[in-house]
């Protein structure tokens, strides 16, 4: 009887961590783990962890392949993020969309597809910080839904 | 004993999930010319959901831009007064009045029902003319 | 016997006048519909109507199929939109290719064809079957199966008839005819040989783009300008309508309203929905075309970001949406985005 309800606990447990959500408030580890993956240059990975439409600078992508080639051509150029260390965490806030840009379309994305759960990461890249923005979790990451910079 | 609790409670349940998504709240004819005229009176914000999205004229209709420079619905007129007659099939004639200074002008709805069994009729608007003019197509 | 003909002539009116909406009648593969804002998957019985959009993927096609048994065939990687603009001739349903590659099998019934657009020319057709391709890049190219296609861009007109094709490039008059009699033609790798060009030197391309946007912008301002002209006068008219209540009184006051404010009113909001269809059509371009050469720009240079070349495509680009957002996004919504 124990041996089967640690069995079924067990596969609720596997259940609920492969659970997809958009609404959950990444937490340091995944977004921790989110770097690292990007680091790997896996844009397979990463393009299925990118939640469409998504945000970069001012632009919204609303096809998958475009994600697609934009992670890849970063991947191609070798561009990656400094460590797991140095990065900063910024709830939501009216201002955030202004990192991404100031116009009609960048507001109405983060009303409209940001969930509120979302957070800025902003991380130390090439040529300066990157903000990456994420929510939600697929297994041990988070989606993003926005990346940006260098900032000036 | 407990068999019997148990269907009521399921059949509560049932109830509850239906009547939060809409169920029992059908839209009539008469329910959605009065909504309409009464998002042309408020807040126009919503005044996309009374038309069906199988409006031609959708795509343009669908930003709040369009409402409130609209020509005849202009926001500058107030007290839009549809009259409604009693039973109205899903195309009727009609007439309204605004405090623009003009009218009363007829105007003709084409309605269809885009209703389901869960959520009962639920009637949208899908043509508008005014003064035998096609208005919203 | 007189009256059956009007019957079956006011069905044959109202089947072709309902037209513009299709039905989605095969899917392989993962298709999406945006329709209203929203983005849901599509599924054969779906019915597409103006306004709508069908989205492929790389591996995925769809058909749809309009009432009068015209077939169109959605390409893998094809961004495909049902429009509608009122002309001078009535209201016209427009068919349009963003990117990627659609053929069109025209049926026989009479009534007003569509017009086929992509974001570098408008097409005229005639019992036609007929693919067009749309680049990545902005350009062009339509190859003619049966029947008659008058191409249009930037002014200048060249007729298609079978076995012929022509080219157009974004902000130019379209190409010199040529006979596919032999030619294979092949959209991806047409494709990614006009993509290769653009990227090889992005700051004309882009300034070609521009001026593409520039002749939507062109559109937008014209109607808006006799949406303003229109204004101006039933804000003139309202004045004298003042006057004669003044002196007449209200009933004469509301005769002179009907006779010449109402009329007014009527043809505004079918101008308003012009400025709508340009609009719209500006942000299909902005979105799918002029913004994959700006991430491509981002991703090639993100390692060397004070890059000269970099620098002044960033600055041109910046130059044109700053266009986009004053003259365009005026007459765009959240739901557009």
């Amino acid at each position: 009887m124990k041996k089967i309800i640690i069995t079924v606990s067990v596969l609720i447990l596997l259940a609920l961590s492969s659970c997809t959500t958009m609404k959950a408030v990444p937490n340091e580890k995944a977004i921790e783990r989110f770097i690292e993956l990007y680091n790997t240059g896996d844009a397979i990975r990463i393009t299925e962890m990118t939640s469409i439409p998504m945000l970069i600078d001012g632009e919204i992508v609303a096809r998958d392949s475009d994600a697609d080639s934009f992670w890849n051509s970063l991947a191609k150029a070798g561009f990656t993020l400094n460590g797991t260390e140095s990065y900063t965490v910024e709830p939501l806030n009216p201002k955030s969309s202004l990192y991404f840009g100031d116009s009609m379309e960048v507001s109405t994305f983060f009303t409209k597809y940001v969930p509120k759960t979302a957070v800025l990461v902003r991380v130390e890249g090439p040529g300066g910080d990157f903000i990456l923005l994420l929510s939600g979790r697929k297994g041990p990451y988070p989606f993003i839904f926005g990346f940006t910079g260098p900032l000036l | 004993m407990y068999k019997r609790v148990f269907l009521l409670a399921i059949i509560a349940i049932l109830a509850f999930i239906m009547s939060s998504c809409g169920a029992f709240l059908g839209v009539s004819i008469e329910d959605r010319i009065t909504q309409f005229e009464s998002d042309l009176n408020g807040n126009r914000s919503n005044i996309i959901d009374n038309f069906s999205e199988s409006c031609d004229d959708y795509p343009g209709m669908n930003t709040l831009a369009y409402w409130n420079d609209s020509g005849s619905f202009d926001d500058d007129y107030k007290n839009f007064n549809i009259t409604i007659p009693s039973n109205p099939d899903s195309t009727f004639t009609t007439s309204f009045s605004d405090t623009s200074g003009g009218g009363p002008y007829t105007i003709k709805f084409y309605l269809i029902d885009e209703g389901d069994f869960f959520l009962g009729e639920n009637w949208r608007i899908r043509n508008i003319w005014i003064s035998d003019t096609l208005y919203i197509d | 016997m007189k009256n059956i003909f009007l019957i079956i002539f006011t069905i044959v009116i109202v089947l072709t006048a309902s037209g513009q909406n299709a039905d989605l009648v095969y899917v392989d593969g993962w298709v999406d519909i945006r329709s209203g804002g929203e983005v849901y998957e599509a599924l054969p019985g779906d019915v597409l109507r103006a306004g709508d959009s069908v989205i492929t993927s790389s591996d995925s096609i769809a058909e749809l199929e309009q009432k009068d048994r015209s077939k169109i065939i959605v390409k893998p990687d094809s961004i495909f939109t049902i429009r509608e603009i009122e002309t001078d001739s009535g209201k016209e349903t427009v068919l349009a290719t963003t990117v990627g590659a659609v053929s069109f099998k025209f049926g026989k019934l009479f009534g007003k064809e569509p017009i086929l657009a992509t974001p570098s020319m408008v097409a005229g057709i005639r019992g036609t079957e007929l693919t067009v391709y749309a680049g990545e890049d902005g350009s062009t190219l339509i190859a003619v199966d049966s029947g008659l296609v008058t191409v249009e861009s930037m002014g200048v007109s060249v007729d298609l008839v079978k076995d012929e094709g022509v080219e157009v490039l974004p902000g130019e008059v379209p190409g010199e005819k040529f006979s596919l009699l032999g030619r294979n033609l092949d959209f991806s790798s047409w494709n990614a040989e006009k993509y290769e060009d653009l990227i090889a030197e992005p700051i004309l391309g882009l300034e070609h783009l521009g001026k593409q946007l520039g002749e939507y912008i062109k559109k937008i301002d014209s109607h808006n300008d006799l949406f303003n002209n229109l204004k101006s006068e039933k804000e003139a008219a309202k004045e004298d309508l003042q006057k004669i209540i003044d002196e007449k009184g209200k009933d004469q006051g509301r005769i002179f309203f009907n006779e010449n404010i109402h009329p007014i009113d009527l043809k505004t909001n079918r101008l308003f929905l012009n400025i709508r269809y340009y609009s719209l059509s500006s942000l299909s371009f902005r979105r799918y075309i002029l913004g994959r050469l700006y991430l491509d720009m981002k991703g090639r240079f993100i390692m060397d970001s004070k890059n000269p070349e970099y620098i002044q495509f960033l600055s041109i680009y910046q130059e044109k949406m700053s266009l986009f957002e004053d003259k365009v996004v005026p007459f765009l919504d959240v739901n557009d985005i």
